[in-house]
């Protein structure tokens, strides 16, 4: 099952300030250990390599145990985050956090995720939170 | 080479050949290749040594009969020259080491590194053809084996099947060699492998058996010493010189190992210097071959000359002492090359001493017993040099097809074998098969840690590497997992085939996925000093995974045990075991 929520984010194009957005945004859904292990495990595998995978798309991912669902949520940010710099700018950013044990599941949902930002063209402006919603419920729902 | 693959990867799944219908497809094919590379070899440094000795005879001894005395020395000079800077370059210039192909099959994945191993096998013709008193039976089925693990590489082997191909190939390259089929197959069995059972012997004999058919029908296939009157008598007194000579010969046997270490020890230090030093041993040598061509080669012509009777014994004295100087200074300087008909060839003239000094002691021994004794010498000799009683019999009277002899062989080997495990000889593979159940199968199974069953493997990724690295790890070997090491080699985990089968060809994710995505951290970690026993429960509790990782107690990674290896071993150690306590 995949907990699926979508918004805008118009702040500053930092990165973390963008990732706390969306923290803030689950943190009432994962028990409160689960969501620090998640965090943490966000920040660990950005540090180790960028999740930015082009076309204007970055999946920032945590695998943590326990989680009892996928947690998917999507930014739309028609500003740009610089992931990790300004040469590569984000518009659309998926935080996706699954259960460590579910590989195969992590990735069919970032295959999914990539080929759905492939055929929903390079226009961001023209997206918006609810078409978005209905595409990502109809593609992992 | 690419085409040949593909076309025979073709033919494997057009006509299902999968299972045990596979291995010895595998083994036919393997046969087939090692016939035609090992004449390929042969030929190659034959005109080498044509070219040398601006002769045209038919061994090494003969050339060089035939040449005139400074030409001895400036091929055995030359070639050394040649053959040091070739091996120079490679040491320099190629980065991978050359893994020999036993290492390969008892603790590797049957990955041998190409380039690095035709060189040596390169190094190996010119040493060769030059005259030099080495074997060329080691740098053959190496390059056979290398042939084989390229070839199983190219059309996606199983790591265990590519092991077996390499396994399959040195059998029917030793029988090419040697024109022994039985006794190629059992080589690479009781030798390499050490596991003696119709289940690995089967392909093997396969393989070897193609090889000799191949070789009948394109070569000669003869035996190479033939002289089926060989015979001993078979009474009370005979077999008590049997057991005698079996003794002696095990002990001159721990001898000439020892000064082979020796002499590898002190002489082959610097390899700046290799190309100097092997043209050192070439003009020692070649200045001996003035005298005594006999000296150069591998061999092969003193051994035609004992089961003949060519020679008188005070010439024989000579030679022998001269052709172990000359075997341990090539050897000892670091030339490419074996020792396996160096050690046949000095243990029959053993055994053709043993039989003298019995008829000087008021035996009367006829012509053909005294060449009995001398086949039996080089048995048992063998038998201790290489930890192969099996093998040293069946290859005797595969070369001399003297079949009266098999009751007194028996008896030899019997004893040479036990002689050296009394007195803890390490034969001259003890090296290469150390690591890997083959160096575990002598201990009590109280004392056999993991890291005695382990193998060694290059399928190791850092956290950083893409999806495609890794799918391509796993296309090339699709049967264990794919283990996760930091840069200093710490362990960090695996990622098993059953996470990614599914997206392993998928484009979209090859650049977007790291190995810290799929990794699993949970994968159960064996210690290298844990007892064999933890192993087994920990596999057996454990069906889910064919591999599992070793750490030592740094937790850098050692290697791997795959499940087969683990309890394949421990079937086999625990029956020694138990025939050790009864």
């Amino acid at each position: 099952m995949a907990l699926i929520r979508v918004m805008e984010y118009k702040g500053t194009r930092e990165q973390t300030k963008c990732l706390e957005f969306m923290f803030s945004q689950i943190e009432d859904s994962m028990s409160p250990e689960n969501f620090e292990k998640f965090k943490e495990a966000v920040y660990m595998r950005e540090d180790t390599a960028s999740t930015y995978v082009g076309d204007e798309l970055a999946v920032p991912h945590g695998r943590v145990d326990g989680l009892s669902a996928e947690y998917i949520t999507v930014c739309l940010c028609k500003g740009g985050v610089d992931w990790p710099s300004e040469d590569c700018t984000a518009k659309i950013v998926v935080l996706i956090g699954v259960d460590k044990s579910k590989i195969s599941t992590y990735l069919a949902v970032l295959q999914k995720i990539i080929k759905w930002k492939k055929n929903a063209g390079a226009d961001v402006d023209s997206l918006t939170t609810e078409s978005v919603l209905a595409s990502f419920e109809d593609m992992l729902g | 080479m690419k085409n040949v693959a593909k076309t025979l990867f073709f033919i494997r799944n057009w006509l299902n050949l999968n299972g045990k219908k596979g291995v010895y497809f595998y083994a036919v094919l393997s046969g087939i290749f090692a016939a035609f590379i090992a004449l390929g070899f042969q030929k190659a440094s034959h005109f080498i040594l044509s070219v040398f000795t601006s002769s045209d005879g038919k061994s090494v001894v003969e050339s060089f009969s035939q040449a005139e005395p400074w030409q001895r020395i400036t091929s055995l000079v030359a070639g050394g020259i040649i053959a040091g800077i070739i091996l120079l370059f490679a040491a320099k210039k190629v980065k991978k080491r050359p893994t020999p192909y036993m290492e390969a099959v008892s603790i590797g994945n049957g990955y041998i590194p190409v380039k690095a191993n035709l060189l040596r096998s390169l190094a190996a013709i010119v040493t060769i053809g030059s005259g030099a008193s080495i074997g060329r039976e080691g740098p053959l089925v190496q390059t056979v084996a290398v042939f084989a693990s390229m070839f199983g590489r190219r059309t996606n082997l199983s790591t265990t099947r590519l092991r077996l191909l390499i396994a399959c190939s040195a059998a029917g390259a030793m029988s090419a060699v040697f024109h022994t089929p039985l006794a190629g197959g059992l080589f690479v069995c009781e030798i390499v492998i050490g596991v003696m059972s119709i289940d690995i012997l089967a392909p093997l004999l396969v393989s070897s058996c193609t090889s000799y058919l191949v070789l009948a029908a394109i070569g000669s296939s003869a035996p190479l010493y033939e002289n089926s009157y060989a015979h001993v008598n078979v009474d009370f007194e005979i077999v008590f010189y049997t057991i005698l000579l079996g003794i002696l010969a095990s002990l001159m046997a721990r001898v000439w190992l020892s000064m082979l270490a020796h002499a590898r020890k002190l002489l082959n230090r610097n390899i700046n210097f290799l190309p100097i030093r092997l043209a050192i041993a070439g003009a020692i040598v070649g200045t001996i071959s003035i005298w005594f061509p006999e000296v150069t080669g591998n061999g092969a012509h003193i051994i035609r000359g004992i089961v003949s009777m060519n020679f008188a014994l005070d010439e024989i004295s000579a030679i022998l002492v001269l052709k172990i100087l000359s075997v341990a200074l090539f050897f000892g300087m670091g030339a490419v090359g074996g020792v396996l008909t160096p050690s046949l060839t000095i243990g029959g003239v053993f055994g053709f001493f043993f039989a003298h000094m019995l008829v000087y002691l008021g035996v009367p021994l006829s012509e053909n017993e005294i060449i009995g004794f001398s086949v039996i010498g080089m048995a048992a000799f063998f038998t201790t040099a290489a930890a192969a009683p099996l093998t040293s019999m069946m290859l005797v009277i595969e070369f001399t097809m003297a079949g009266q002899l098999i009751f007194p062989l028996i008896v030899a080997v019997l004893v040479s074998h036990g002689v050296a495990i009394m007195m803890r000889t390490k034969s001259m593979y003890a090296q290469s098969a150390e690591g890997g159940m083959r160096g575990a199968f002598g201990k009590p199974l109280k004392n056999i840690r993991i890291k005695d069953i382990f193998r060694k493997t290059e399928d190791t990724v850092s956290l950083t590497e893409t999806f495609d690295g890794i799918a391509k790890i796993f296309l090339k070997n699709p049967e264990y997992a794919v283990y996760v090491v930091s840069r200093s080699n710490k362990y960090i985990g695996g990622i098993l085939r059953s996470d990614i089968l599914s997206f392993i060809k998928s484009k979209t994710l090859s650049s977007n996925v790291i190995a810290e995505d799929i990794m699993r951290a949970d994968i159960p970690v064996l210690r290298t000093d844990m007892p064999l026993i933890d192993g087994v429960k920990i596999f057996a509790e454990n069906p889910q995974y064919e591999s599992m990782p070793i750490v030592n107690s740094e937790n850098e990674f050692y290697g791997i045990v795959n499940r087969n290896d683990i309890f394949m071993g421990f079937n086999e150690i625990l029956k020694r075991d138990k025939l050790d306590r009864e």
